[in-house]
């Protein structure tokens, strides 16, 4: 198996042919076409997000007022959302960087079921057809924002069942990815990998796993539900008929709290990656930092409460959901103080990845703080589905999760094609991007502080504040949209550049960089590798 | 993919003993048949001996109690997990934990609803029928031309299998039951 | 141990190119399956949690449903599941002692038993299809129940009709592992897929065994 020709041929180039695309089983194909398929899917929500922008950026908008485009702008901001979570961020780490990265740092040949993996991505793929069948099909324009609220999405006549069925599709090749890289995890670790000696980015991606795993199925009954409640009118989530449409509130957030994890988790644990190598020191507080994963995981389960602390849900659950919710704030903060204590005295080096990684530090904690005052009870009241909302999450999506992944994106990019990007291309979309997420969202802070209510179309032209921020916000949207497309070209550009990539070339000490770069067909030429030393022991 | 590591000779079954499938196979049927005696014949005896009502919430907990230790026999051994890897038990017990969070503070907020809230501290009368009515539901009498158990009275084809058979009319004794303690208050 | 096999009843296996050996490979699997299993307690607990939630607010709505559903049935029901667990789980017994005629007349029989399942469940929604019992908006009984019944309804039929696609889902399979144990594929050193959809069937049987007393018996 072992011998020296196959040392020399990576995986690109071991089976050629579409054919050897369409049935691979091999963990890296898999991630690399989850990668293509999800950045797709960013640019489609993307363009929303723009369209969304563009028509909000003077109070008249570029939609005429008439009835017929009363549904457009809620189509707009809906189909973000859908595309968004359920297309984009919660396969985009995990089962896209999380594919292509985990087994090749557990030491494995393979995740431990290469079939299901196969299958998960096709159902992903399935389930994106079956949403974009929903969005093209003829159907009337779905309205009901991502969460399908009831007794709404009962009512509107919109794509409901075709969205929701295509979530359900998303949910299970969700699991499947789950149940993968726990599996993964525990049983095929190289041996000497303890699991203090994991490096963190795993176990980041473990608790989303378990996340993944345990949250998903309630998503998948509730969707279940509300399709049963439009077909066969059950009446469980019905007012009308003695049912509770505040209970399907808790089935949904019961998955899509956690899901929210499953979502920032794994953008942590690229951090950890990222500013342990470009400061080349050892991890400040390993264990801290892993178990803090762990305890975000569990503590997630505990705090979906706080998303309807205005939807009639008793005011003693609220009571209990806002205080476990500054619970969630305390192993989020043990994180990052550690990696700013990584930072401290480390010879840190400024490549396009750390720059990513710093401005995550920045935007994850104004995320972070500004969650605070939504898990109060008292300014929630006031807060409660204004823009502050909108920048808060969004602070923690894009300023957290995208710019983890961009950063891990950029540290992998090496391994993952085999050539080198332009790094100073790299550092200044980077900057770009930066700049262009704060004019979007920290303008976005004042709007719903002076109570700029979200999902609106329009808004009141007399208010000079409101007209001025959401001035501001469209035009960080353009230069967001601008720096992420230079970012992309940037890397689609080193395809076809001839800087090839060292084996490891930002000196990293996990497993996956001992690999050659691209990785050969079963990852590591020796048949057992082990795990000669710890992570993040660097000189 | 090929195979370099010779045929599966390094698995050994851990194979167990013909007694236990059969010791909690009729378990599992002994423990099903007190789950129907104790929800269907034993409040009637009870209630016979010594005049007193299982009431549904004590039903259910005996009902519940049994279901789980069936559930518990079949996880046990059934599913190896008695002889199983910790790893797989606590798989199976986080199920239980997440689950039961899931209850839990899905109760906390169905059974504290602010209707009861402000009914508990005295709000007016009014207040009290507006948020008292859709919340209860009320006895709905069968239609004219059908029975208690819903069916025609006149179908000649499908009779009333409850009726024909001179079953006790549920509604009825449900009423005798319920006079019962009425009638002793009144005396 | 191998020298007792008889190489011409079997079809001799090899362990997945990732794993290192047999060991670590029904370990993965199982774990892999268990967390399977993990997903479908969640599935249900969605259904109970609503079960719950409406028990606690409409005691009488529930009992009086309950009276409409017949409990012997139910308890049929229960009878032919803890059967059809039995018989898998010795199947797999079998398998493991390489009693492959054995193993194939208890896993042939556990079907039968799943159909039977299959079957009192058609006449017992057959029944209430004729009395008008539906669920939802659908509901219309024409006999004594509560204003908001159609609620417990929708519940049952939400439950069982989900149990019932997982007794469709599991029979597929044992049909599956039947057909390859009929081909000797099975013996001592591997019987990963026997030993999965017995767990899963195990779960359909344990569902059941909460899904009866809590819709057949609670009154």
């Amino acid at each position: 198996m072992s011998t020296t020709t196959q040392n020399d041929v990576n995986f690109y180039q071991a089976k050629k042919g579409i054919m050897s695309w369409v049935y691979t089983i091999d963990h890296k194909r898999i991630g690399i076409m989850y990668l293509i398929a999800s950045s797709l899917a960013l640019f489609a929500g993307g363009a929303f997000a723009l369209m969304i922008r563009a028509q909000l950026a003077t109070p008249g908008g570029m939609l005429p007022m008439t009835p017929e485009y009363k549904d457009t702008y809620n189509m707009w901001f809906t189909l973000h959302g859908v595309i968004m979570v359920f297309l984009f961020i919660i396969p985009a780490i995990p089962a896209a960087l999380g594919n292509f990265i985990l087994p090749l740092m557990v030491g494995a040949k393979d995740v431990a079921f290469p079939k299901m993996n196969l299958a998960s991505f096709y159902l992903y793929v399935i389930g994106a057809a079956i949403a974009l069948y929903g969005i093209v099909g003829g159907e009337s324009p779905l309205t009901t924002g991502w969460t399908f609220y009831l007794p709404y999405s009962k009512e509107t006549a919109g794509a409901v069942i075709t969205m929701t069925f295509a979530a359900f599709v998303l949910g299970f090749s969700s699991i499947f990815t789950g149940i993968n890289f726990i599996v993964t995890i525990h049983k095929l670790r190289a041996p000497g990998m303890s699991w203090y000696k994991m490096p963190l980015l795993l176990w980041a991606l473990y608790a989303t796993s378990i996340l993944q795993v345990l949250a998903t199925p309630v998503l998948g009954i509730t969707l279940l539900l509300l399709i049963a409640e439009r077909t066969l009118q059950v009446g469980i989530f019905d007012p009308a008929l003695g049912g509770d449409p505040v209970l399907f509130q808790h089935f949904f957030w019961f998955y899509s709290h956690p899901a929210v994890y499953i979502m920032i988790l794994p953008g942590m644990g690229i951090i950890s990656e990222v500013i342990s190598c470009f400061s080349r020191k050892v991890i400040f507080g390993y264990k801290a930092i892993a178990n803090s994963s762990i305890a975000i995981a569990v503590i997630s389960f505990l705090v979906w409460g706080h998303h309807m602390f205005l939807s009639g849900q008793s005011v003693y659950a609220g009571l209990v959901f806002s205080f476990l919710t500054f619970l969630v704030a305390i192993p989020s903060a043990i994180k990052v103080f550690n990696w700013v204590a990584t930072l401290h005295r480390g010879s840190i080096t400024f490549e396009t990845p750390m720059c990513y990684a710093l401005s995550f530090l920045f935007l994850f904690t104004i995320g972070g703080l500004t969650g605070l005052p939504l898990a109060t009870l008292s300014t929630d009241i006031v807060l409660h589905d204004t823009y502050y909302v909108v920048a808060h999450f969004h602070y923690v999506m894009f300023g957290g999760t995208v710019i983890a992944f961009f950063s891990g994106l950029h540290f992998y990019w090496p391994k993952m094609v085999g050539k080198m990007y332009n790094e100073t291309v790299g550092k200044i979309a980077c900057i770009i991007v930066f700049i262009g997420f704060n004019v979007t969202f920290f303008s976005q802070f004042f709007l719903g502080y002076t109570g700029m209510p979200r999902r609106y179309f329009t808004y009141d032209s007399s208010n000079e504040l409101w007209s001025q921020m959401h001035g501001f916000s469209s035009i960080g949207a353009f230069i967001l949209g601008f720096g992420v497309l230079i970012l992309f070209a940037n890397l689609i550009a080193s395809l076809f550049s001839d800087r090839k990539a060292p084996n490891n070339p930002w000196g990293a000490t996990t497993m996956d960089w001992e690999t050659q770069s691209p990785p050969v067909l079963e990852n590591f030429s020796e048949d057992v590798p082990v795990m000669k030393k710890a992570p993040y022991e660097y000189e | 993919m090929s195979d370099h590591h010779g045929p599966e000779s390094d698995h050994h079954p851990h194979v167990l003993p013909m007694t236990m499938y059969i010791a909690v196979g009729t378990a599992l049927f002994v423990l099903t048949a007190l789950t129907v005696w104790t929800a269907k014949f034993m409040p009637e005896m009870i209630f016979h001996f010594t005049k007193m009502q299982v009431t549904p919430t004590i039903a259910i907990i005996i009902a519940l109690i049994i279901a789980f230790t069936k559930a518990a026999l079949v996880c046990g051994f059934f599913m190896h997990l008695h002889y199983d890897k910790p790893l797989n038990r606590a798989t199976f017990l986080s199920g239980i934990f997440f689950l039961s969070l899931f209850f839990l503070f899905t109760l906390a907020d169905t059974l504290t609803r602010d209707d009861k809230v402000y009914l508990r501290e005295g709000m007016p009368e009014s207040f009290k029928t507006l948020t008292e009515i859709p919340h209860k539901p009320h006895m709905v009498k069968a239609m004219a031309g059908y029975c208690h158990h819903g069916v025609k009275t006149d179908d000649k084809v499908h009779p009333c299998h409850y009726c024909t058979t001179g079953h006790e009319d549920f509604k009825e004794s449900d009423t005798t039951v319920e006079a019962t303690p009425e009638a002793k208050a009144a005396e | 141990m191998s020298s007792k096999v008889d190489t011409n009843k079997f079809i001799p296996r090899f362990v997945s190119h990732h794993f290192s050996n047999a060991d670590q490979e029904f370990e993965s699997c199982k774990l892999g399956m268990w967390l399977f299993l993990l997903t479908e307690f969640m599935l249900f607990g969605g259904i109970f949690v609503a079960y719950v939630v409406f028990r606690t607010w409409y005691p009488e709505t529930f009992e009086s449903g309950a009276e409409k559903l017949d409990w012997k049935m139910g308890a049929v029901n229960t009878v032919i599941l803890i059967t059809s667990s039995v018989t898998m789980a010795v199947a797999i017994r079998e398998v493991q002692l390489n009693r492959k005629g054995r193993a194939l007349a208890l896993l042939l029989f556990t079907v039968l038993c799943g159909m039977g399942f299959l079957v009192v469940k058609y006449f017992e929604y057959n029944h209430k299809f004729e009395l008008g019992i539906f669920p939802g908006d659908f509901f219309s009984f024409m006999g004594d129940h509560m204003s908001n019944e159609h609620l417990y309804f929708s519940i049952y039929f939400m439950a069982t009709a989900t149990h019932v696609l997982h007794v469709i889902l599991g029979l597929l399979a044992i049909l599956w592992v039947s057909w390859r144990t009929a081909k000797g594929e099975f013996y001592e050193a591997y019987y990963t897929p026997v030993e999965m959809v017995g767990l899963y069937w195990h779960l359909v049987d344990l569902i059941w065994i909460f899904l009866f007393p809590l819709l057949y018996l609670t009154k």
